[in-house]
């Protein structure tokens, strides 16, 4: 019985003579679990997804499934499920035909393929559709399809290309949920690539961060949003203030020509960066840590968002409630306080 | 008259097409008419042609064995082609369509169109110096031991076939690769993630999607291959159970000229049947796809 345990070691993939475009020493995916793969694009989140689904061969490493190399398999061998993001249904094949498409490529009998196709169906909601062409269908119904042809062969690993990402924004955010419930029932593993950090927090039970070709931070979305290791992800996820500038004692930095109350506990002399969440920033009119200039207000329905020079050339970005009354006293080119806890400071490495 | 006439899109169309429709029906439609009325026209001993009207030309064709054995040699000919062509096609229009390497591509595309590019002359010379008695094949084969004497392999349908085929085979190629490209190359990938070999993939997945390119490549050849003439008569010689050769010896050498156009139109209207049933075909697949 197969449970779907993916190991990644010593992964080096390239093409031609060019360097290497991923460099992985270790990852492994857990048995059902739902692992994101998250970065910006050219990150190397496809060629990490390409090279496990075998369309892309590593100059070294190892890919193991269940303990199996598969390193050196042809992508037909390797039994692995498979989204697009362009969702590749055959045009000239009707939904069950599409979904019938891998059960007769394991030679199952006509009853059972029947069988199966009808579950596969009912679990992406789409029993009525047998029989539609691809054509005939919306993208959301086109990217259920797409699913269910991946999951009606039962493979114990699941792979999904930015297969949410042709879909909109209302849509996208029903098939998560839809996505995490199957995956919940079957119990499959899942490998999900996209480039969307809203989209990796919620559906997943590990994120993998990749920038450059490289695995910048692995944890669950808790850890990797609220201690992220390097200013890159506390960047890319959640979009967090960055502070650079160089320790002048363990409770304050100078940036440029100004110090900030920052507490870093780094010796004097010591670059240092410093990522604060948006949220965790609190601008009222008097009294606060820093003294600074509103230079933008926006009302963006759930929150204000407020951008606040505190010295020169140094802005903080803050996110208040709606029902914050200070804010929406406050007039932008006005005079503000900001101010935030010890503990939202994360002092991260710099890539 | 307050507002000047200005020519709508359509009429504007229409004006520029004017020349060219000009052209087309003074060089072809005339010359056809022409030539229909000429097949139904009687000759003398002589084979001059007379006025009045006779089907005599139409039920020769059928019924003279001289000539219905070359209506059918020709059409045996240019369906053989036709498949030959197909299946060899495929390899190459996949390397044209699909390699990444753009060195090959280019080559493989200059070997491919160099029968287009070549006089037709010089390309069947070509042949008869490779193909004769004292040629660089059969030495080729003596020096290897493989025949003991030099093989006589022109004038023979094999070799006539051969021929055909060289110069044909650019149009399947260059019509296979045009819709071996609009296939989404995903498509390949979802059909290995599946679990489908290349047999499989091919069979299910290239072979139904580029099934209307193969088919007009394959009307193309069909046509071209039914009235060929020149390659055959160069490489073959003239005396050939072939359609065009029979038409080019009635005009040319006998000066029954409506015979030579009955047969044209007889070779004409098989070729219009044929494209018509692969063009209900390939509108038929077409039509399911949506």
């Amino acid at each position: 019985m197969s449970t779907g345990r993916i190991e990644i070691s010593g992964l080096r993939v390239g093409y031609g003579d060019a360097p290497d475009v991923l460099r992985i020493d270790e990852l492994t995916v857990e048995p059902g679990e739902f692992l994101s793969v998250l970065g910006p694009s050219g990150c190397g989140k496809s060629t990490l997804l390409n090279t496990i689904a075998g369309f892309v061969s590593p100059r070294t490493g190892v890919i193991a499934v269940d303990g199996n190399d598969v390193t050196v398999l042809p992508t037909y061998r390797r039994g692995l499920g498979l989204v697009f993001q362009s969702f590749a249904l055959f045009p000239h094949m009707s939904v069950a035909r599409n979904l019938e498409y891998g059960l007769r490529a394991r030679r199952i009998g006509r009853l059972e393929r029947a069988e199966r196709v009808e579950q596969a169906l009912h679990v992406v909601g789409l029993d009525d559709f047998a029989h539609r062409m691809p054509h005939q269908l919306s993208g959301g119904q086109q990217q259920r399809v797409a699913l269910a042809r991946a999951i009606v062969i039962q493979p114990s690993v699941l792979l999904l290309d930015e297969s949410l990402s042709s879909l909109d924004a209302k849509l996208r955010r029903g098939m998560q949920r839809e996505l995490r419930e199957i995956q919940r029932k079957l119990g499959t593993t899942m490998i999900f690539v996209t480039h969307d950090q809203d989209e990796a927090l919620t559906m997943s039970d590990r994120v993998a961060l990749l920038a450059g070709g490289r695995l910048e931070q692995l944890g669950t979305p808790e850890e990797v949003y609220q201690s992220p290791r390097t200013a890159f992800v506390a960047d890319f996820v959640g979009a967090a203030n960055l502070i650079r500038g160089v320790a002048v004692d363990e409770n304050t930095i100078s940036v440029g020509s100004a110090s900030l109350p920052v507490v870093t506990g780094m010796r004097a002399g010591e670059r240092v960066t410093v990522a604060l969440r948006s949220e965790a920033v609190r601008v009222t009119p008097s009294q606060g840590r820093v003294r600074g200039v509103l230079t933008y207000r926006a009302y963006s329905g759930d929150h204000w968002d407020l951008r606040v020079e505190v010295a020169e050339g140094v802005y903080l970005q803050a996110k208040a409630p709606v029902g914050d009354a200070d804010v929406a006293g406050l007039a932008v080119g006005g005079s503000v306080w900001v101010s935030w806890s010890d503990g939202d400071l994360i002092v991260v490495e710099e890539s | 008259m307050a507002r000047g006439v200005r020519p709508t899109g359509r009429t504007r169309g229409t004006l520029l097409a004017l020349p060219a429709t000009a052209f087309l029906v003074i060089v072809f439609a005339f010359p056809l008419v022409f030539l229909l009325i000429l097949s139904f026209r009687p000759t003398n001993e002589y084979n001059e042609t007379l006025d009045g009207f006779t089907l005599d030309q139409y039920v020769a064709i059928f019924t003279r064995d001289y000539m219905s054995s070359a209506l059918l040699n020709s059409l045996q000919i240019a369906a053989f082609t036709t498949v030959a062509c197909a299946v060899l096609a495929y390899p190459v229009a996949w390397i044209l369509a699909r390699s990444n390497a753009s060195v090959l591509r280019t080559v493989t595309f200059l070997i491919v169109v160099s029968p287009l590019l070549t006089s037709v002359v010089v390309r069947s010379y070509g042949w008869r110096v490779i193909l004769s008695a004292n040629g660089p094949l059969n030495s080729t084969l003596m020096a290897l031991g493989i025949i003991d004497e030099p093989v006589s392999m022109l004038l023979t349908q094999p070799v006539v076939l051969l021929t055909i085929i060289h110069v044909l085979l650019p149009f399947a190629i260059i019509t296979l690769t045009t819709a071996l490209r609009t296939i989404d190359g995903t498509l390949y990938r979802a059909s290995e993630s599946l679990g489908a070999g290349p047999v499989r993939t091919f069979v299910t997945v290239t072979l139904p999607l580029s099934l209307p390119g193969l088919l007009s490549g394959a009307m193309l050849v069909f046509a071209l291959a039914l009235g060929i003439y020149v390659t055959p008569l160069l490489v073959g010689g003239a005396n050939q159970t072939l359609v065009g050769l029979r038409i080019y010896e009635q005009v040319m050498t006998l000066f029954n000229q409506p015979i030579g156009a009955a047969f044209s139109y007889v070779l004409l209207a098989i070729s219009l049947v044929v494209i018509a049933a692969m063009t209900w075909i390939s509108r038929r697949l077409e039509v399911k796809r949506g």
